[in-house]
């Protein structure tokens, strides 16, 4: 089922129950563990935009280390298409783990795409050889984008509205959204992502995000300042979507579940995040296709 | 179970075997004298042969004797003893009602004949009344009866927040829950603070940790029997409470000679406060929950007797522009019939439904999603007292399931609506068993269940099966006995919700082409023995329990809305054993009791962590459970329950990945770890301004600390990333701190 818009009804379901029952209280706590052995951690989205591309190389830690994840800078890395094309990445002199590919180049659709790595991960002197393989799909046209005012819970909301024509096969949608050029979904639990099983071949109307306009920010929290979204008269807001594997669509939408810990009444028992990284590395490799549309925000419904 | 198999029937073939004397039945109903409550598990000694019987769930009870003179000894803990000298030379019908102790009006810690727990022959069977879950603490006000039964061994809690519980290592979908033998499918009112049942409806529950009596199936790890109040009130009489956040009132009378009546209606208040809201949006507000009982009895004669029960109860949450109502409407009518003095029976017909409803409304956007459930079943059951050999039940059931999984219905979002195909399934069963005293000291309880199930559709699938359950009891001395029991229990549906504490979003789905049904061999031993007069009870019991079929869920399944369910479940294997110690003092000023139970429960399923056993999300390796209650005076009883358990089973993260800022999980292996241990302590006053009062309203008045010394039990554990160091930790969250309540209960 169409996990995400699940999640959307969910939210408002979940935002009753809240009000409606007993306010639970919080407070940190210690918890002891084994820990278990470092991985690698791939993460790259390579798209269909002439660009130098970037995959992510890091090692895992244990999860309440004090220090920050290290990046992996050792590592011989590069891609193949399935027609036989072969881009090579560099490490980044000043970002440690950030591999960039020697040149400019685009992921083309109906091709598969394998990454291939190559490092000493175990310092035993021995290459450890890791891949992923994943395939870039044709994107859809996005038709136009609308901005409706809604009143949310007293408030002067809006929502983002895409439109577009749904195509026949099954389909997983990736959508980034930006604000005057500024990525408003720039983290990956911010990515907004559907599949397709509510409106598969149709013409669709998808409610995308919601946004606050500029007046609600002075009664709103600190910590709602945080996850909002802002806007006002000539904001101009662009969508970025792309049709991704279902393995991507699916690692997105776990990791979303499973990184603030359980959900006692709404998710199932923890469940480590899938992968297309073969051996025992973790994270994602994908490549997709995108088509943009925009909007400038009049100020009015 | 072949073994066990074998042996009943070489018992149901040797039989014959047997001489007959002229025998005569003695039957009636034990009732309490002031409330006419009916008094379940009252003992029935005759004095003379030194044998006896319990009455049933109902109160009613049968003896079969030799024609001559008998005293019997009628005796319920907590009540005066009663005596009476009968001539035997026909079958004799003789009701008896018990007067409460006065002096006493807490002492009832036990609603069961004082030797109930020596002579049964069923294990692992629990009764509690509603006079001693009367006086227990309450939260918020209400005495739950589903949470009560937590305290019993073998019995833990689901969540603190859920009404759900988990019997020697099951999953709450393997309890069956009937409200006057219909099946209740959410017990659970605001998610699970609440059960939907009303504490002034219930007469009394019973419940059977793994071996049920033969006339019900179709779960494997309980049964648990809700029964409302079947009095034959003489006048208008009723009950009622004012609670902080709720009130109840059950009222009920005679309309005729022949016609009895009773309602009950208990709802929640919160919701009228909103009115006092600064914003708009809340003030309309809807978030309550309610329950409405009825019950209509008539006999036409002494041997026909019809009854019409009805519940309904909803929860509705509304604040535009979303909404989510849940609800369940249980009815059933029942005609009784005595068709000779030792032959009687029940022709019934049930019906069951359970749904929920979410949705929203936005800019004219509307989005309403539904799922349910519902049963159609008739049942009939015979009761066939011929003496001391033949003490036949038997009988029929057939329900027929129709599941509707979910649909979503939507206006103006360019949407279709989604589907899921409604689905249908019978259920069908067929039982005999017998009660047989071979000896004085040696007591058998037999049966043998046939179960078949069949779902419809185009991937029609039939999956039949054999039940059978064998128990016996071995006196050792009158006041100690030993017993085994052994049984087989089969399961057709399934609970789709792996949620750990439990959600009004249930699904549920039946055995098809991928689900086989589960099926678990029960086996359990015990050693009993009474104190003084049985005013202290102790025992052991150990079972062990080999699940084949069970079913869990693939890692991230999608339950919800999902057109393919059976592709979200695995199924392997599973074992449960355990010791359950309790030691009861049920009469005097001072009553409890304390149990302990040692258990463990796994499950090995190919396709979930990586193929190795894991422990089962409910397992608890210790828990203890104590319950107090004293009588300061007639007027003061202070009642204290202090209940601890080894931490629920979980998966930790023992690693951790980044992607740009954030961090992700890398868990242990499934329930590697465990939660902190939950332990709490609650304490409750009961006061009685004037306990004889002959006022037409009496009022008591009950005074609770929920989770008395502040323990912080977590209720879930979430992980956070500090926000100038990026960092994760671990925070959990508790529902309760000290939770004060206060309640005025009333009768007239």
């Amino acid at each position: 089922m169409n996990k995400v818009f699940i999640i959307n009804l969910l939210n408002i379901t979940c935002g009753l129950l809240t009000v409606c029952l007993w306010q639970g209280c919080t407070e940190r706590m210690n918890i002891k563990t084994d820990n278990s052995p470092p991985v690698i951690v791939v993460y790259g989205e390579l798209t269909d935009e002439l660009k130098f591309q970037d995959v992510m190389l890091s090692r895992s830690s244990p999860y309440f280390d004090n220090v920050p994840n290290r990046g992996i800078s050792n590592a011989e890395l590069s891609v193949h298409s399935s027609v036989g094309d072969v881009y090579r990445f560099a490490a980044s002199d000043s970002i440690e783990g950030l591999y960039r590919s020697v040149s400019k180049f685009v992921v083309a659709p109906g091709l598969n795409y394998s990454l291939s790595i190559k490092v000493d991960f175990d310092n035993d002197g021995a290459l450890d050889e890791y891949s992923a393989l994943t395939e870039a799909f044709p994107t859809v046209a996005l038709d136009s984008l609308k901005i409706e005012a809604i009143d949310f819970f007293g408030q002067k909301n809006y929502f983002l509205y895409v439109y577009f024509q749904a195509p026949s096969d099954e389909s997983y949608y990736l959508f980034k959204v930006y604000l005057n050029d500024s990525s408003v979904t720039a983290k990956l639990t911010d990515y907004r992502i559907v599949n397709d099983r509510l409106f598969r071949g149709q013409y669709t109307k998808y409610s995308l995000l919601r946004l606050k306009d500029i007046s609600e920010r002075e009664r709103d929290s600190e910590e709602e300042r945080e996850r909002s979204v802002y806007i006002q008269a000539n904001d101009k807001i662009e969508v970025r979507t792309g049709v991704i594997p279902s393995g991507y669509f699916d690692f997105i939408r776990q990791c979303r579940q499973e990184q603030d810990g359980e959900n006692p009444m709404f998710g199932g028992p923890a469940s480590n995040i899938t992968t297309n990284i073969n051996k025992d590395g973790v994270g994602y490799f994908a490549t997709y296709c995108i088509s943009r549309k925009s909007i400038v925000f009049t100020g009015s419904s | 179970m072949i073994y066990c198999l074998k042996f009943l029937i070489a018992l149901i073939v040797s039989m014959p075997l047997y001489s007959f004397s002229q025998t005569f039945t003695v039957k009636g109903r034990i009732i309490d004298s002031g409330t006419h409550d009916n008094l379940p598990g009252a003992s029935v000694y005759v004095v003379e042969t030194k044998h006896g019987t319990a009455s049933d769930e109902k109160g009613y009870y049968f003896l079969n004797l030799p024609a001559g003179n008998y005293t019997l000894r009628f005796s319920y803990v907590g009540y005066s003893d009663i005596e009476l000298k009968i001539s035997l030379n026909s079958p004799l019908v003789k009701d008896v009602s018990l007067q409460a102790d006065v002096l006493l009006p807490g002492a009832v810690v036990s609603a069961r004949a004082g030797d109930y727990n020596i002579s049964n022959t069923t294990m692992g069977v629990e009764r509690l009344s509603m006079k001693e879950v009367r006086l227990l603490p309450a939260i918020m006000g209400e005495v739950d009866i589903l949470k009560t039964i937590r305290l019993l061994p073998g019995v833990q809690s689901v969540s603190e927040t859920s009404t759900g519980f988990s019997v020697r290592g099951g999953s709450p979908d393997q309890n069956l829950i009937l409200l006057d033998n219909t099946t209740v499918y959410n017990p659970s009112h605001l998610v699970g603070f609440f059960s939907t049942f009303n504490n002034d409806v219930i007469s009394g529950i019973e419940l059977y940790k793994g071996h049920f009596p033969s006339r019900h199936g179709g779960r494997l790890s309980s049964l648990l029997e809700v029964q409302t109040r079947d009095e034959i009130p003489h006048r208008i009489n009723g009950t009622g409470g004012i609670g902080l956040i709720s009130s109840r009132l059950m009222a009920e009378g005679p309309l005729g000679q022949k016609t009895s009546w009773m309602i009950a209606a208990r709802r929640t208040y919160a919701d009228i406060f909103l009115i006092f809201a600064r914003e708009e949006d809340m003030r309309k507000a809807s978030m309550y929950f309610y329950d409405l009982n009825g019950k209509l009895t008539h006999r036409f004669s002494e041997k026909d007797k019809l009854e019409l029960n009805i519940y309904n109860g909803l929860d509705k949450m509304a604040s535009a522009p979303g909404y989510f109502n849940y609800g369940n409407t249980v009815s059933s009518l029942t005609w009784s019939r005595v068709f000779s003095a030792n032959h009687y029976g029940k022709f019934s017909i049930h019906f069951t439904d359970y749904s929920y409803n979410l949705g929203s409304n936005l800019n004219n956007s509307d989005v309403d999603w539904k799922s349910r459930i519902r049963d159609w079943a008739f049942r009939s059951d015979f009761h066939r007292p011929i003496n001391s050999v033949w003490n036949l039940s038997y009988g029929i059931s057939c329900t027929h399931h129709i599941f509707s999984p979910g649909e979503i219905r939507m206006t103006g979002l360019n949407l279709q609506n989604y589907v899921i195909p409604s689905s249908e399934a019978t259920e069908y069963g067929a039982y005999l068993s017998n009660e047989q005293t071979v000896s004085e000291k040696l007591s058998l309880k037999y049966g043998l269940r046939f179960s078949a199930f069949q779902n419809s559709g185009s991937l029609r699938r039939t999956y039949t099966g054999l039940e059978p359950s064998l128990g016996a009891v071995y006196k050792l001395t009158p006041l100690s006995s030993i017993k085994a029991n052994c049984s087989r229990n089969i399961q057709y549906l399934q609970l789709a919700n792996n949620s750990s504490a439990g959600s009004p979003f249930d699904v549920w789905f039946h055995a098809g082409q991928k689900v086989k049904p589960q099926e678990a061999n029960v086996f359990s031993a015990g050693y009993f023995h009474n104190f003084k007069d049985n005013m202290y009870e102790t025992s052991v019991e150990i079972y062990y329990k080999d699940l084949q079929n069970v079913i869990d869920f693939r890692e991230h399944s999608s339950l919800l809305l999902n057109q393919h369910l059976e592709d979200e479940i695995r199924s392997g294997t599973g074992q449960a054993c355990g010791l359950e110690l309790m030691v009861r003092k049920n009469s005097g000023r001072f009553t409890g009791f304390v149990n302990y139970t040692l258990s463990r429960s796994e499950r090995t399923i190919a396709e979930v962590n990586k193929g190795k056993t894991y422990l089962a999300p409910y397992d608890r390796t210790h828990a203890i459970n104590v319950v107090a209650s004293f009588n300061l005076s007639s007027k003061v009883n202070i009642s204290v329950i202090w209940v601890f358990a080894t931490g629920m089973p979980c998966s930790y993260p023992t690693g951790r990945f980044a992607v740009g800022d954030e961090y992700f999980p890398i868990y242990s292996g499934r329930n590697e770890y465990r939660k902190p241990d939950y332990h709490r302590m609650d304490v409750s006053l009961n006061f009685i301004p004037r306990p004889k009062s002959k006022r037409w309203l009496r009022g008591e008045w009950n005074f609770s600390i929920y989770n008395a010394y502040n323990r912080k039990n977590p209720w879930m554990i979430n992980y956070q990333q500090d926000k100038t160091t990026g960092i994760p930790y671990a925070e959990m969250t508790y529902m309760f701190a000290i939770v004060p309540s206060i309640t005025y209960n009333f009768k007239f």
